[in-house]
């Protein structure tokens, strides 16, 4: 009787316990929508998808801490580089703070752009992080993950290149200047934070000496086909050819120029490089899409554009340049398309607008980030540079094949003749920069290096914010009231850091930029 | 039940030891309906020989001795005394025992009786609820269970229901309770898919109230353990009606009425809005809108007549309950309805509900229910929402007509809100829902003493909504016509083992105990899609839409593995002590933190029964009782939230990319609570007057917040178990039989709670987390009103005097100071039933005091010129010129002082309110009358609720959330669906 009984205890106990024996599995569930770590590079398709991943992070990112607008590269990194110039023109709210120096540690533009960069540097190092996995596993082969760790690393690059334009010191005046954290490692758990925290500002020169490591890796995993949507062994070299001019590393600029020379071409039409997109002129761009852009308040078109296509016309092109002496006024990138039927600007009661960007209802131009052109005249520069003495004849070739196209046969080609000494055609090369990558956000990054140089003093006088209400501004000699320069040694010359990234770095927070507080 | 079995048992063994003896029988039965009692125990008084009665009520016992004394003893029921003498046949008449402490309570896994619970329970019977005109069970236990505060979020029909056990313990998980109906934790969330503003459905109203037998509240931790990680709110326990042995009793209920808002705050006319209008232009130094003509002959649209309607309510019940010793049953078919006094919003409930029970052996039984419930709701924007239909009457310029000379709507779309009545009428939204809830227990007796039963039940609720906003109104008109039609499914499973063991050991020493295992899984459903461009307001479907734009699906879900026991010991019938554990194993914890462990222990003393005591003719109980427990709140993970996600939608090149959605956190884990209890209950004069108070600390730590972190790790946040909050009060609940004589009764219950909510620290403490015009800061309870204090209105100026907390000569947010809070000091109920031979009266009051209420519709409609909304009749009180004295300030359109800012305290106000809750008057027919009738019962009654209200509160009611499930941002009045005012007649009938 009692072995009946207890034996009848033991089945039931057994049985209970039996009941919860797949313990592990049955709370271990897994999403539907969403997929977990584990299984996010266990394919090429999905591996391709986290490739993507990194670029949809550039197109669109966090501004006041919702994904809108465009940061850092679906627009803002275009008109925060022209609203630190004088060559585009601020009527509106929107980029006022970049424009009149009225950044601090909590303004949206600059924290916005701080943010979004990261955001898009901790995708690649997600990506980097797992490719080596997948290609263990299978998953790819080793051909697809040299073209992804090559993507992966040229878009960190670019990020961390954006960064230390803005936030530090140019490598022109002090390489041993504060620089921003370069990130090589991903935040993909929480415990993970705290290693994030430890990565500190180290110099401009560990920046620029990382990223050309990360390009230099790039351009040797990277295949040179493709279009500009998506990274290619020419993009590596032509970033590598900014990165060096920044670096004033001239025979650099032409080594890496040299690379690519046969391979792109400065288009005939100016135009076309904002037509299709695949010009031979156009090394790298991001693409946006109906589905997928920086929206009404951040589409390149619809902030640059004329109301009269449909745009907010929150920015103009600045009367300053368009009256300037140097912008020879045949020049075809001056054409008006409301006259022309097509063109490079549009022209309004209110101003001048550029009209590179056509799309401000679907917001679907692209961001031209990298232009055959720009490394042309980068190796213009560099020859001139090294050529002190006497004008180089070969910058002034360089030159040349980016302004003749734009102006008719009337106008002479630049010859020796026409520069005093080298300064001169430095000049003129800058000069050329500013007419051809007007409203393209290339203009900070030039004002960055040449001030870090002592070449320009600073940030130059700017129309006023919110002053130009007419088109006589552009086509009288009418006073064009002036203000927002800003001296190179001035504390604002750079960005601060973020005071909520400080704050919110509780083992070592980053030294502040000089100057602000917090 | 066990306690009677087991006393069963041992009536049957003693009998037949006195062969000498002479047999008394009789029957047995309740005074309450006149029916036989199965189950009594008829015992020898002083002897252990007794005999249970059969299931028609008799008994045959024999007695040694005409001197015997036989004891008639039955749960629920006075127990009676009677001397045999020389009777042969004793016909007894039992009373349902009306004390509390000698009913039998529901707990986690069990019952027990009252006298043994050593933690803090609530119960609220069917009694107590019964014909109350509600939608809801949540609604009618109201002011009824101490600790627990129920505040509807506003009168739309079927709405929402917040419900705070012993005040609010999360920031940002919820702070409802966990309902489990029975035996089987529910989903009680919201199910419309699509947003109707603040308002979001109840499906606590798709339980027929009618079916409920009893309903529990576990407060304390040591009630609430045994539920684990889903125990930090309190615990609902709703014990649905089942079979009874006994001949099939038939009863019918019904009631009728109309309802009406329970107050109504009129807004200024045509003439007056426009009067006002000018005003504000002529002192801001301009000149007047409009002319004195057009003021004088100014049209006047009453919006609030042309929304409202006389609301109905509805309620038809028929129930059957039977059965022999083996088998029991009871079925119930139910209809409600109650259409809003608002148009446009109705709400109708079909319910059935069958249970049987069998025993196939002595060793094995079953039992089993099913619940069918359809629900029916027309829903419409509200609250909170500029297209409600509330919202727009409430902010409707009076001054124009509201219908064209053809009849159509006049200016439909000239105000930014729309047409009110459009906004009723022409707008459809119907949500028709489907739940099943199934249940199945086997037991199975092992032994005598142990018992292992096993139980599959689910809870399946499939909801379809159809949406359509026509061209005819704002919401409707840039797409030209917008039809959404939605599909849910939302299922829960659960299958749970149960071992179960009791016995006594010597006279003195009894112990029982379960070892239980449990499995859950909730799988949400769901997916709609939307059609635009529609030929014209006559076609709503989706088949008629030029353009289907947009559509979704996806499915989300998550499980719980646990593993419980409890053990009870009691000695002598004084000394009671009990201890839990749960283990919970949840999917949606961290890998490192999977499963969590909830223990509890209680003891509690019967001081009574000492010698000293039990003889006294005043002190009837006297029970101490201390409990500490620890439980959970799983609701705040989001059920993947622990994981490493990708997220598609990171697209590219028109390509699927996708990206990292979240950081993971192997350790993030459940909120818990812990929780120490003191209670003290006693009875006087024989349990006549009863008193009950408790005394609880609770400490809640792990809250999950959002952690911000450097934004170089490309994320802004993480979510941790960081916070801590605390919540201690008291609770005092009494009940009393006032006056028995001369066929008067007079009961009355009171309970009343004082609860104290205090924020202990959050991530950082000199960053308060800000939620509107709320805060969660640490020292100050949870949502605590940050404003800036105004000092009256300046008789010279008309305007506001803010007060410059900081003294820097400037008004702004830096001279905000805690002015508020939205929990109450103190809450609770009074309850007073007198009967008077047929006759019954029933009046509760429902009281809620000391908490604020932001009047954010007054930032609205008392603009004075400010906007172009509407007004309140309370701008009237306006200052007019200098030397005038009131608190409404003048009239501007430029508003230079801000007076309107919405950062200020003229917007809050003390909501303290007393109702009348409830208010009933019936008759009973006398039983001698009933049975020549062949009825059993029969009782007509007259009801009303929310009858009064007193209050000071400006607004139309001070109960409402224009946000339920906040947890920071409560008590904001932003154009809520005022309370009903309800009167019903009814009718009991019962065969």
């Amino acid at each position: 009787m009692k072995n009946i009984l207890s034996n009848k205890i033991k089945t039931a106990f057994v049985a209970v316990a039996m009941i919860g024996a797949t313990s592990c599995e049955v709370t271990d569930l897994q999403p539907a929508n969403i997929i977990p770590d584990a299984e996010a590079f266990a394919d090429a398709n999905r591996v391709n998808a986290a490739v993507l991943g990194i670029y949809e992070a550039a197109q669109r990112g966090f501004y006041l801490g919702a994904v809108q607008r465009g940061y850092p590269f679906g627009a803002a990194s275009t008109q925060q580089g022209d609203m630190r110039g004088e060559d585009m023109y601020n009527d509106q709210l929107f980029y006022e703070i970049t424009y009149t120096n009225g950044q601090n540690p909590n303004t949206a533009n600059n924290n916005g752009q701080w943010i979004s960069l990261y955001r898009m540097i901790n995708r690649a190092n997600i990506v980097i992080e797992n490719l080596d996995i997948a290609l263990e596993a299978g998953a790819i082969t080793q051909e697809q993950r040299d073209g992804y760790l090559g993507e992966a690393l040229f878009l960190r690059a670019l990020a961390h290149h954006e960064l230390v334009i803005y936030f530090s010191r140019p490598y022109s005046d002090d390489p041993s200047a504060m620089g921003i954290p370069y990130r090589t490692f991903p935040i993909n758990d929480v415990s993970r934070v705290a290693e994030g925290e430890a990565v500190g500002r180290g110099t401009v020169q560990g920046v620029y000496d990382q990223l050309l490591e990360d390009l230099d890796a790039a351009e040797g995993l990277l295949s040179p086909d493709g279009n500009a949507f998506r990274a290619t062994q020419g993009a590596a070299i032509a970033l590598k050819a900014r990165i060096k001019l920044h670096m004033e590393d001239w025979n650099g600029v032409l080594t890496e120029y040299n690379k690519i020379a046969g391979d792109y071409a400065v288009t005939a039409d100016p135009l076309e490089p904002f037509r299709n997109g695949t010009s031979s002129d156009n090394i790298f761009s991001f693409e946006n899409t109906e589905a997928s852009n920086a929206g009404v308040n951040g589409a390149l078109a619809t902030m640059y554009g004329n109301p009269a296509n449909g745009a907010r016309g929150l920015v103009k092109i600045s009367p300053l340049i368009w009256r300037a002496d140097f912008w020879h006024p045949e020049d075809l990138r001056r054409t008006d398309e409301t006259t022309e039927g097509e063109g490079m600007v549009s022209s309004g009661p209110l101003g001048i607008f550029t009209y590179k960007y056509t799309d401000a209802s679907t917001y679907s131009d692209p961001t031209v980030i990298i232009r055959f052109s720009e490394i042309v005249l980068a190796a213009a520069e560099a020859q001139a540079r090294l050529s002190p003495t006497i004008p180089s004849a070969s910058a002034i070739t360089l030159l040349n094949s980016v302004r003749d196209r734009a102006l008719p046969a009337s106008v002479p080609s630049y010859t020796a003749l026409d520069f005093l000494n080298t300064d001169a055609l430095i000049e003129a090369i800058i000069n050329e920069r500013r007419i051809e990558f007007l409203a393209e956000g290339r203009r900070w990054p030039d004002i960055h290096r040449l001030s870090g140089e002592g070449r320009m003093a600073g940030i130059p006088d700017k129309a006023a914010s919110r002053s130009v209400n007419n088109l006589d501004f552009y086509t009288t000699d009418r006073e064009i009231l002036l203000d927002h320069s800003l001296e190179y040694s001035d504390d604002l010359f750079i960005w601060p850091i973020p005071l909520e990234e400080i704050l919110t770095n509780t083992s070592n927070p980053l030294p502040q930029n000089p100057g602000y507080s917090g | 039940m066990r306690k009677l079995l087991l006393f069963s048992f041992l009536l049957l063994f003693s009998t037949g030891l006195y062969a000498q003896s002479r047999v008394v029988t009789g029957k047995v039965t309740s005074s309450e309906d006149g029916q036989p009692i199965p189950g009594v125990g008829v015992q020898v008084k002083g002897t252990t020989t007794g005999v249970p009665t059969d299931l028609d009520g008799s008994f045959r016992i024999e007695i040694p001795s005409s001197e015997s004394v036989l004891v008639f003893k039955a749960l629920g029921m006075i127990s009676k005394e009677v001397r045999v003498g020389n009777q042969s046949i004793i016909n007894v008449v039992l009373d349902p025992d009306t004390k509390t402490l000698g009913e039998v309570v529901v707990v986690g896994y069990g019952e027990m009786t009252k006298r043994e619970v050593t933690g803090a329970i609530s119960s609220v019977s069917s009694q107590d609820i019964k014909d109350l005109p509600v939608a809801g069970v949540d609604q009618a236990i109201q002011g009824r269970a101490a600790g627990v505060l129920v505040s509807s979020a506003s009168g739309t029909p079927g709405g929402a229901i917040s419900i705070n056990v012993r005040g609010t313990a999360s920031i940002s998980a919820s702070n409802e309770p966990l309902y489990v109906v029975d035996g089987l934790p529910i989903y009680s969330g919201n199910t419309s898919s699509i947003g109707l503003g603040g308002q979001v459905t109840n499906v606590l109203s798709q339980i027929n109230p009618n079916d409920i037998e009893s309903i529990e509240v576990l407060k304390d931790a040591a009630s609430a353990a045994i539920y684990g990680s889903r125990g930090a709110n309190g615990v609902v326990l709703i014990t649905t009606k089942r079979g009874k042995a006994g001949k099939a009793q038939v009863d019918l209920s019904i009631y009728r009425g109309v309802q009406e808002p329970a107050n109504r705050v009129e807004n200024v006319t045509g003439s007056q809005w426009r009067q006002l209008m000018n005003e504000s232009r002529v002192n801001d130094g301009g000149n007047p809108i409009f002319t004195e003509e057009q003021v004088a002959n100014a049209p006047n649209a009453d919006w609030f007549d042309l929304i409202f309607r006389q609301g109905t309510v509805e309620d038809y019940n028929v129930s059957i309950r039977g059965g022999s010793e083996n088998t029991q049953f009871f079925v119930s078919g139910g209809l409600f309805r109650n259409e809003g006094f608002i148009k446009g919003f109705d709400f109708t409930r079909y319910s059935t509900s069958l249970s049987v029970d069998h025993k196939f052996s002595e060793k094995v039984d079953l039992r089993s229910n099913l619940r069918i419930v359809n629900t029916r709701q027309n829903l419409r924007n509200n609250d909170n929402n500029i297209f409600g239909v509330f919202s727009a009457a409430n902010l409707g310029r009076p001054d124009f007509e509201p219908f064209t000379e053809e009849g159509d709507y006049n200016n439909a779309f000239s105000t930014l809100i729309g047409h009110p009545l459009a906004l009723a009428e022409e707008i459809k939204n119907e949500l028709n829902e489907f739940r099943f809830q199934p249940n199945i227990a086997v037991g199975y007796k092992i032994i005598p003493g142990l018992r292992f039963e096993t139980s599959f039940r689910a809870d399946i609720i499939y909801g379809r909504q159809d949406t359509y906003d026509p061209n005819t109104v704002r919401s409707g008109f840039a797409t030209n016509g917008t039809g959404t039609q939605a599909n849910n499914l939302f299922t829960t499973y659960l299958n749970e083992n149960v071992l179960s063991y009791s016995k006594t050991f010597g006279d003195d020493h009894y112990f029982d105990a379960i070892l239980g295992q449990s499995y859950q899984r909730y799988i949400s459903e769901t997916g709609f899609v939307t059609g635009i461009n529609f030929p014209g307001p006559d076609f709503k479907y989706i088949t008629s839409a030029a353009e289907v734009n947009s559509g979704s699906s996806s499915r989300t879900e998550y499980a719980l593995l646990s593993y419980f026991g409890r053990a009870n010991y009691r000695w002598r019938e004084k000394l009671l002590i009990s201890a839990s554990l749960r283990s919970d194993g949840s999917s949606r914890f961290g890998e490192e933190n999977r499963y969590g462990i909830f223990p509890a222990g209680s003891v509690g003393y019967i001081l009574s029964e000492e010698s000293f005591l039990n003889s006294s003719e005043v002190i009837s109980l006297l029970k101490g009782r201390v409990s500490y427990g620890i439980t959970g709140n799983q609701d705040g993970i989001g059920n993947f939230q622990a994981l490493n996600l990708y997220s598609a939608g990171a697209n590219y090149l028109a390509s699927p990319g996708f990206a990292p959605s979240q950081l993971p956190n192997a350790r993030l884990s459940w909120e818990e609570s812990s929780t120490l209890n003191f209670g003290v209950d006693m009875g006087f004069f024989n349990d006549r007057f009863q008193l009950s108070a408790e005394y609880f600390i609770q400490n809640t730590t792990n809250l999950l917040l959002n952690k911000p972190i450097p934004n170089t790790s490309g994320f802004t946040s993480i979510t941790e178990n960081i916070g801590s909050m605390r919540n201690n009060g008291l609770e005092l609940s009494l009940s009393a039989n006032v006056l028995n004589k001369g066929g008067f009764n007079w009961d009355t219950q009171f309970n009343i709670s004082f609860i104290k909510n205090e924020v202990t620290s959050i991530v950082d403490e000199s960053t308060p987390i800000n939620s509107l015009q709320s805060r969660a800061a640490v020292g100050q309870p949870l949502g605590a009103f940050f404003l800036i204090e105004t000092n009256g209105v300046d008789p010279e100026t008309g305007d506001l005097r803010f007060v410059d907390l900081n003294n820097d000569g400037v008004i702004n947010p830096d001279d905000r100071q805690y002015l508020g809070k939205p929990n109450p000091d103190y809450f609770g109920g009074f309850n007073n039933t007198f009967t008077y031979k047929g006759f019954d009266l029933n009046v509760f009051f429902q009281f809620t005091q000391g908490f604020d209420v932001i009047n954010r519709s007054a930032q609205f409609n008392q603009h004075l010129g400010f906007s172009a909304w509407g007004m309140s009749e309370i701008a009237l009180q306006r200052w007019q010129q200098p030397g005038d004295i009131t608190d409404i300030p003048r009239a501007t359109a430029a508003d230079p002082n801000r007076n309107n800012r919405v950062d200020s305290d003229r917007w809050l106000e003390d909501g303290s309110f007393v109702r009348l809750k409830n208010l009933s008057i019936g008759y009973t027919l006398p039983k001698s009358v009933l049975q020549s009738m062949g009825v059993r019962q029969f009782r007509i009654y007259a009801m009303a609720q929310n009858l009064v209200t007193w209050t000071k509160y400006t607004g139309w009611d001070p109960e409402l959330n224009s946000s339920p499930g906040a947890n920071i941002a409560r008590n904001y009045d932003f154009l809520t669906f005022p309370q009903a005012r309800t009167i019903t007649l009814g009718l009991n009938l019962g065969f």
